[in-house]
């Protein structure tokens, strides 16, 4: 291209020739594009090639048109503007940017400078333009700006993302702080409770290792503090009641080889200073999931060694109890022999002097009658009356005896029935008068047959004897209710009694008529009370001023079933 | 009296109660051929024919022995043990004469197989009828067995 022909320029033909060879060459390979407009008409007189390359247009076409002959109008109109614009100023303008349609590049983006070029009085002759194709560099940047644009959008993006991230992973500390300060506040508790408590607690691992405890547990265990840890339950033995070892396994060991939970476990154990303490306690065995055997165990214990020494004192003084219990039985037992073997003597020993005295005095009255005068017959009578009195004390009292040591039979008893047969038994009291006995219905009680029977046979007996006197002796046999148990009576219209003496009536030996009135030995009061007493009830008798006595008793009345 | 005929061995240790038992035998009329001993310990020799008794082992049986409970030595109930457990004595008539009215006495005295058990009466009267009506049955009524 350098060996082109340089089209000669009409205005600069007074140049040096090389001068101007070598300006043309320096104009044509200058890769912008150069052109020269007249400055009356603004046609083109000069275009480089740097400009047909853009433009697609020949020098040869450019030279004489001006830019409407190229260009849009709008386009063209800028570019004329300019070119007034630094013709009128006469001076250069910079037109960092202007869009040009080309032929064959389609939309290119210039930089272009315009400079005017005057004649010695100023006047301006041409318009020089150097246009710099922009369009690579001005895509470059935009592509540039875009590049940065949807950068920076990726990066605030990812800023915002940061951000957000950041927030949250602040907000998980601050959470986590929180959980562990909870979880600290937590453990404080815990501990300060576990301190607090007067049970020992320690966590043992799966070789019975100490891994925690508490000061009750130090204490209990005799370690001093601190020294419990690492600790091993094979330190302290199990010890049996009375202080030997013991095989029996300590109960943490077989919460551990079990796996089981224990309350309540009790075992004695030698701690390492020899002493012998019980404790009793809980164990909790602790699993990691899907395990089989406990990774640890918490035990919490307490020290049981006094309350066992005070259960083995009360053990010992039971014992003791019992043996005084025994030692008393046996006393009892050896006193209610002596007392049997006494009654035995009585019965047996005190009634053959009295046959012999009354045997005697009755052969002296008989085998000797005729030397006796009628008063010596008399005094012998008395001491055969008096013996045979004696006798019979002797029997009530025996009688009365036997009464307190005969065991009771309870039973539910019709004692209608009982009185009937009574009545009927001691029909013979009465053959030489005429009583009338009114038996009303009795309430059933629960007592001992026998026993009762007597009872109402010592009534009725008393009430024939002492009614005997009256023209219409009359007995009643019936029960009052109302009260928490029937109260059940023998009432007579006989001599009655001084009510003055009521509390006498009941004594043994007690009589409070003469013998020459009424016969008797005073025991038979004395044996219903005794049997009325034992069966838990009472006993008592009154008398009206016009005569009459009436017995009371109660006895425990039978459930309604 | 060795060899003699002894209808009734009374076996009493008190000599009042022997007097007035005799004199109410006497009075019935069966005061003989009786033979008083005084405690357990002889009962035993008269009925085994030892000691004293020597001479009565071929002796007719006595048809009542009348047994005190209460004895020196050996007692009434050991008395009563002891010919019943022999074979040559166990079928001897014998009633229990004594003062005793313990109800544990007389289960004991016809557990061990007394005929008969007789309190005394401590009325002379009574005594002396109750004797007449033990004799007279023991003695005359009832038929011993024959060895």
């Amino acid at each position: 291209m350098a060996n082109k022909k340089i089209p000669a320029a009409a205005s600069i033909d007074s140049e040096p020739r090389d001068t101007q060879i070598f300006l043309n060459s320096i104009l044509e390979n200058i890769p912008n594009m150069i052109f020269v407009k007249d400055a009356q008409h603004l046609r083109f007189v000069r275009f480089n090639r740097a400009g047909e390359e853009l433009l697609g247009i020949p020098a040869k076409d450019m030279i004489g048109k001006n830019d409407f002959d190229f260009f849009p109008r709008q386009e063209a109109d800028f570019f004329t503007k300019k070119d007034r614009d630094v013709l009128n100023e006469k001076k250069l303008v910079d037109i960092p940017e202007e869009p040009i349609h080309t032929k064959n590049k389609g939309l290119r983006y210039l930089h272009t400078k315009k400079i005017p070029i005057m004649d010695e009085h100023g006047h301006p002759l041409f318009l020089l333009g150097i246009s710099e194709d922009i369009t690579d560099q001005k895509n470059t940047a935009e592509a540039l700006q875009t590049s940065y644009e949807q950068l920076d959008a990726r990066v605030q993006k990812r800023t915002a993302e940061l951000t957000a991230l950041n927030e949250e992973l602040r907000r998980e500390v601050e959470e986590r702080r929180r959980v562990e300060e909870a979880l600290r506040e937590s453990e404080e508790r815990y501990r300060t409770v576990l301190s607090a408590l007067n049970e020992g607690v320690i966590l043992i691992d799966r070789h019975g290792r100490i891994l925690a405890a508490n000061p009750s547990a130090e204490r209990i265990l005799g370690f001093s503090k601190g020294q419990v840890l690492n600790a091993t339950e094979r330190e302290w033995g199990t010890v049996q009641e009375e202080g030997s070892t013991s095989l029996e396994e300590f109960f943490m060991a077989r919460a551990l080889r079990t796996g089981e939970t224990t309350i309540n476990a009790v075992t004695g154990l030698r701690r390492s200073d020899g002493r012998a303490i019980w404790l009793m306690g809980n164990t909790q065995p602790l699993f990691r999931i899907n395990e089989k055997e406990p990774y640890a165990v918490v035990a919490s214990f307490f020290d049981i060694t006094e309350r066992k020494e005070m259960e083995a004192q009360i053990t010992k003084l039971n014992s003791e109890l019992e043996q005084k219990v025994e030692r008393r039985t046996e006393e009892l037992t050896a006193a209610n022999k002596e007392l049997e073997s006494f009654s035995y003597s009585v019965s047996h020993d005190l009634r053959a002097p009295l046959r012999a005295i009354e045997g005697f005095a009755g052969i002296l009255m008989e085998d000797h009658a005729p030397k006796l005068e009628a008063e010596a017959k008399r005094l012998l009578e008395t001491i055969r009356q008096n013996a045979k009195h004696m006798s019979q004390l002797i029997d009530d009292l025996l009688n009365f005896a036997r009464v307190g040591r005969h065991p009771l039979a309870k039973q539910t008893i019709d004692l209608t029935r009982l009185v009937q047969s009574v009545i009927e038994e001691t029909s013979e009291l009465t053959v030489n008068q005429q009583v009338l006995v009114d038996l009303k219905p009795l309430s059933p009680a629960l007592g001992d047959e026998t026993l009762l029977r007597q009872v109402f046979r010592n009534l009725l007996s008393n009430a024939y004897k002492f009614s005997r006197l009256q023209k219409s002796p009359r007995v009643e046999i019936g029960c009052s209710l109302g009260g928490p148990h029937p109260i059940y009576y023998v009432r007579d219209n006989g001599v009655g009694f001084d009510m003055q003496y009521a509390d006498k009536l009941f004594g043994v030996f007690q009589r409070l008529h003469s013998k020459s009135e009424f016969e008797g030995t005073g025991v038979g009061l004395a044996i219903v009370q005794r049997i009325v007493h034992r069966h838990g009830g009472k006993v008592w008798g009154e008398s009206s001023p016009r005569g009459g006595a009436t017995f009371y008793f109660t006895l425990p009345s039978v459930a309604p079933s | 009296m060795t060899g003699t005929l002894i209808e009734l061995l009374l076996v009493e240790d008190n000599a009042s109660d022997m007097e007035l038992t005799v004199r109410a035998l006497q009075k019935h009329h069966f005061g003989d051929h009786l033979q008083w001993v005084k405690d357990g310990a002889e009962a035993l020799d008269f009925v085994f024919a030892r000691g004293p008794y020597l001479d009565r082992i071929a002796a007719v049986p006595p048809k009542m022995i009348l047994l005190d409970l209460k004895l020196p030595k050996v007692s009434g109930m050991e008395v009563l043990r002891e010919i019943r457990a022999n074979q040559r004595t166990h079928s001897w008539p014998i009633v229990i004469f004594t003062s005793s009215k313990q109800e544990r006495d007389v289960r004991d005295a016809y557990q061990l197989g007394v005929n008969s058990y007789v309190v005394k009466p401590v009325d002379f009267d009574e005594y002396s009828a109750t004797l007449g009506v033990i004799a007279q049955y023991w003695l005359t009524t009832n038929q011993q067995a024959s060895l």
